[in-house]
């Protein structure tokens, strides 16, 4: 993904929170988890997963339940019976 | 609760003959209208709004309930569910206006979800970032606060304090009397819901609604078919109290067209109808071919805003060839209640008379008004 790419995908974030559309928001934050992923950067690709969930989640997006499964899959998210993940990774030391 | 306080509610509840109304301070002390909110509202059934504020699955409606910050859900199984409308993470208000909710509640704060059963769904970066989870977190233990309800006659009510009998145990009297309407019925639209704010304590509302004895001063329009000879108190202490007639008449267009009647009703309803209180804060009314409720909310100690919705018998009574018999419908029924307008307010700056002591009763036409006077003064006793 290019640079430029990424500039898009900052900018029409933006205006998909100026007005409030969960469903661009879902997928454009999905786009930016897999810029990183590219990356290698699994903390910042979950940190947009995470996004995206969110989003997907809250507009009722049936690719909810694949980001749930990736995050649950990085040790992010707990299992439907309430568990982490064996691959969980480290967190983030506390601030 | 002072021993002046004490004896003022001990002569509201001596029998009707004898018996003085609750003192003004039950009307202009803040005080007291914070304890009522807990003894009256609180630890009984208040009802808080209706069903069709929010018809369809997803549907949230935020509501100021008494200062306590509520919301309404519909749920995706259709239940009415009520929650406390904060966030279980910083206390933030969860529902800011009336929406549809395609998907979980979601704080606008920190983004924490919970579906529509309450339960807390996720915690996004609650363990650093992009770490939904964390080990102090327990979500099983961290869902919306739901306070309990019950939706009957498309109300919705809560119990805030979690202690009252079940609903169906506190209004059985009126469930049992009213069994024949236990049936389908249909809201009216939006011509069949309006609203009406007066500048007076809720409760003087309830106590005008109550008795006929006024319908020949104050609605001398009802009085030419409908006398007060015609009408009969209606008493179940403790739970409700109110009016019926004995003849009521169907609207009928120009053309001669009426509404549907409700089916398989007894023939005391073929020119009955009825008007309860069902305490504290709902005015109810039943006919063959309507029904109506009046949601009393208390905006403040001297401002109540009544929001009435008219319910029929059949689908077809929703048709827009109906639309002109519902509106003229509406605003009958709104005409008659603008015209106790005067009479609550009036009665509300009396409440400020220094030396009123709370009035006497009429032992033959005030009983309904005295049994909800009697339930006031009762739920303030309990809590002594």
């Amino acid at each position: 993904m290019s640079a430029n790419a990424i500039e898009r995908i900052d900018a029409e974030l933006l205006a998909a929170h100026e007005r409030s559309d969960g469903q661009a928001l879902a997928w454009l934050y999905e786009a930016a988890a897999a810029f990183k992923d590219e990356q290698g950067d699994v903390d910042a690709a979950c940190f947009f997963l995470t996004q995206a969930y969110v989003f997907a989640l809250e507009a009722g997006l049936d690719q909810s339940a694949a980001l749930r499964e990736r995050l649950i899959a990085n040790g992010r998210e707990e299992t439907p019976s309430g568990q982490i993940a064996e691959a969980r990774i480290a967190r983030q030391p506390a601030a | 609760m002072n021993h002046f306080q004490q004896f003022s509610l001990d002569q509201v509840t001596q029998p009707v003959e004898q018996a003085r109304g609750l003192l003004n301070e039950h009307y202009t002390d803040p005080v007291l209208h914070e304890a009522e909110k807990q003894h009256v509202f609180f630890d009984n059934w208040m009802a808080l709004c209706f069903g069709k504020d929010a018809p369809e699955p997803g549907d949230a409606m935020p509501i100021e309930a008494l200062s306590q910050p509520l919301f309404v859900l519909r749920g995706r199984d259709g239940v009415i569910r009520v929650f406390q409308n904060v966030c279980r993470h910083r206390g933030m208000i969860l529902v800011d206006k009336k929406k549809r909710l395609p998907g979980v509640v979601r704080c606008p704060y920190h983004s924490w979800c919970y579906d529509h059963s309450g339960a807390l769904h996720t915690t996004p970066h609650v363990g650093g970032p992009g770490h939904n989870t964390h080990d102090a977190i327990d979500r099983a233990s961290l869902g919306l606060i739901e306070i309990r309800s019950h939706v009957w006659q498309d109300i919705v009510f809560v119990n805030m304090s979690g202690a009252a009998p079940s609903f169906t145990d506190y209004a059985s009297s009126l469930i049992k009397r009213w069994s024949e309407f236990e049936q389908p019925f249909w809201f009216g639209g939006e011509e069949s819901a309006f609203e009406l704010d007066a500048a007076t304590n809720w409760k003087l509302a309830v106590e005008n609604y109550c008795e006929s004895y006024h319908l020949p001063w104050v609605h001398p329009g009802l009085n030419s078919y409908s006398r007060l000879e015609d009408h009969y108190n209606i008493i179940e202490p403790g739970c409700f109290s109110g009016q019926g007639t004995l003849v009521y008449r169907p609207m009928l267009s120009k053309t001669g067209e009426k509404f549907d009647d409700f089916d398989g009703l007894g023939e005391k309803w073929t020119t009955g109808a009825e008007y309860v209180a069902l305490y504290p804060n709902v005015l109810l009314g039943v006919h063959r071919d309507q029904t109506f409720a009046i949601i009393l909310v208390p905006t403040s100690m001297e401002q109540t805003l009544e929001r009435v919705a008219i319910y029929y018998a059949s689908p077809a009574m929703q048709d827009a060839s109906m639309a002109d018999m519902r509106r003229r419908n509406a605003e009958l029924w709104k005409g008659v209640f603008e015209e106790d307008i005067f009479v609550v307010e009036g009665m509300q700056k009396g409440r400020h008379a220094m030396k009123f002591d709370g009035g006497r009763f009429s032992p033959v036409m005030d009983g309904p008004t005295h049994a909800f006077h009697h339930w006031v003064a009762s739920q303030f006793k309990r809590a002594l």
